[in-house]
């Protein structure tokens, strides 16, 4: 599509400019930066001792144990996602356009709720679930509980594995849009010259995914930083995630724990604050098709 | 390349593998390890459908009806400011794009635990007016972006043309530009329709019991690992949107057909 560009402002269309933006901006303005600075200021101490909470949170195992836990997750599933995300979308690019339509249905993670993938991942990896069903089938485990646990583990696998379902899917789509664009002849070319399979993967279509894959990391990190769904059906008990920590810590705490509740929100919402800052940083040279936001 | 019937065929078995599982679960009577298909079958979880058609209607009626909502308001409140982004430049246009569309970034439990003080306060807590400006501020950047896209490839000249008829700027939002940027206001709004009702975390914070939600009502089911009810609730809440986007698919076509723009 070509975008028509665009012009200065003339100085008679200036209130009308102001006009149509305001709306928009006073939503914004109420509820996210509201939001925002509601947080902080919930999150204060009494006068005197403003940062008490602060300090309370960053004495407590508990916290920095979600914290870490909470990076973790998000850090892995991230990774994994981007890496089945982009060598799935280079399989589907190598094969024959007129197969590529029949091969669409991988978008379906894409529209399935976080719930339903939840319970998908439920149904196939409890501990009596179909994978374990499956393996001892074969022979591979004897006894149900060979089966690690996988759900609710403090290793976090349950909530990975549900993240990686929806959001490879999600990077597939995106780099698959760029590779598009990809003239066939490099990968002809690297072949005649006898690059491997891995070295074509990485010489070639990574740098041309390179912009997709640096944003949509940062897209993916703060989606599983701060989503509440998933930890909150398959997340272990200890370490919880940070938002399943700010929602218990206020909704079943004491009056005080409301404080350090509302500062660690404050802390989820500080990291998202770099990233988006990161983010932006990325794209603002970008053009409209390289983006994705 | 030689291989691709067999790819075909294990690419989309992988990627179906979740519905057919929650299709079989849906029929089956009882399902135990190591068993990897139902042992037996019985109408349990399809009954449970009928017999609670009641309840399940009303909170998938609700859903539908804020997720339109959600959709209306988003579309209402990004038209003009996406007019404005998408045809003028000035100094912090960037900047101002970049933080209208960071609540799609921005984790929206970030400032919905700030702001839900604030909405008790307003008496907008536990009120379906709530929860639409709460899914508002989460999904609306999905139509902000679409539609300034859309006007990105709009002529302006179209516009001037219609001002030098006569038209004054609201039959021109409506006749010129509303018709044109139909296919980004069905791209926007699928997708914010889509994250507005399949929101469980902000419906239940801002909602709280009052305003019933199908992700509420599905909710305890899951919890509870009953394999058939929980199957056949989950297929009913994915034929939702799937038959949304079919219907206006459809609209959309015919729309541009009579139009003979195609």
């Amino acid at each position: 599509m070509t975008a028509f560009p665009r012009r200065r402002i003339p100085p008679s269309a200036r209130p009308s400019v102001l006009l149509r933006l305001s709306p928009l901006i006073a939503f914004f303005a109420l509820i996210v930066l509201g939001g925002l600075v509601a947080a902080v200021l919930q999150s204060l101490g009494p006068p005197g001792h403003r940062f008490y909470p602060y300090d309370k949170l960053f004495m407590d195992d508990a916290f920095l144990g979600t914290l870490g836990h909470t990076l973790y997750v998000a850090l892995v599933s991230t990774v994994v996602s981007l890496a089945i995300g982009t060598v799935g979308a280079y399989l589907l690019w190598r094969v024959p356009a007129s197969y590529q339509r029949s091969l669409q249905v991988y978008r379906l993670p894409i529209v399935l709720p976080h719930l339903v993938i939840a319970f998908v991942v439920m149904v196939f990896f409890s501990r009596s679930g179909i994978v374990s069903s499956v393996l001892y089938r074969l022979g591979i485990i004897d006894e149900m509980t060979s089966f690690p646990r996988i759900l609710f583990a403090p290793n976090g696998a349950g909530m990975i594995l549900a993240y990686v379902i929806k959001e490879a899917p999600f990077v597939m789509l995106l780099a698959f849009g760029v590779l598009a664009r990809v003239p066939r002849r490099l990968h002809t070319t690297a072949k005649l010259l006898g690059a491997g399979e891995s070295r074509i993967f990485f010489t070639i279509m990574v740098p041309h995914m390179a912009p997709i894959i640096n944003q949509a990391a940062i897209i993916l990190f703060l989606y599983t930083f701060g989503a509440f769904e998933i930890p909150y059906l398959l997340g272990a008990s200890k370490p919880q995630m940070l938002p399943v920590y700010v929602f218990s810590r206020y909704f079943h705490g004491s009056w005080e724990d409301r404080t350090t509740a509302m500062a660690a929100l404050v802390v989820l919402g500080l990291v998202a604050l770099i990233l988006v800052v990161v983010y932006t940083r990325t794209v603002v040279r970008r053009s409209a098709s390289e983006r994705i936001l | 390349m030689r291989r691709p019937p067999l790819f075909v065929a294990a690419w989309n078995a992988a990627f179906l593998l979740p519905v057919v599982v929650l299709i079989l679960g849906a029929v089956s009577a009882r399902w135990t390890f190591p068993n990897v298909i139902p042992e037996a079958y019985n109408g349990r979880g399809l009954l449970f459908l009928v017999r609670n058609a009641a309840g399940i209607s009303t909170s998938l009626a609700s859903s539908f009806a804020y997720s339109i909502a959600v959709v209306l308001l988003s579309a209402l409140l990004c038209v003009l400011p996406a007019s404005v982004l998408a045809r003028y430049e000035f100094r912090g246009r960037v900047l101002l794009e970049a933080v209208l569309l960071s609540p799609v970034l921005i984790p929206a439990i970030a400032y919905a635990m700030g702001i839900h003080f604030v909405l008790i306060r307003l008496g907008l807590a536990d009120t379906a007016a709530g929860v639409i400006l709460i899914l508002t501020a989460a999904a609306y950047p999905y139509m902000l972006r679409s539609l300034v896209a859309g006007f990105q490839g709009i002529d302006p000249n179209f516009e001037a043309c219609a001002r030098n008829l006569g038209a004054g700027p609201f039959r021109r939002l409506l006749l010129v530009h509303v018709p044109l940027l139909a296919p980004a206001l069905v791209a926007g709004g699928s997708i914010v329709f889509l994250v507005a009702f399949s929101e469980y975390f902000l419906v239940f914070l801002v909602g709280g019991g009052a305003v019933k939600s199908f992700t509420g009502y599905l909710f305890p089911f899951l919890t509870a690992a009953d394999i058939p009810i929980a199957s056949a609730l989950t297929l009913t809440f994915l034929a939702v949107p799937l038959v949304l986007f079919a219907v206006i698919d459809r609209a959309v076509l015919r729309f541009y057909r009579r139009r003979g723009i195609e």
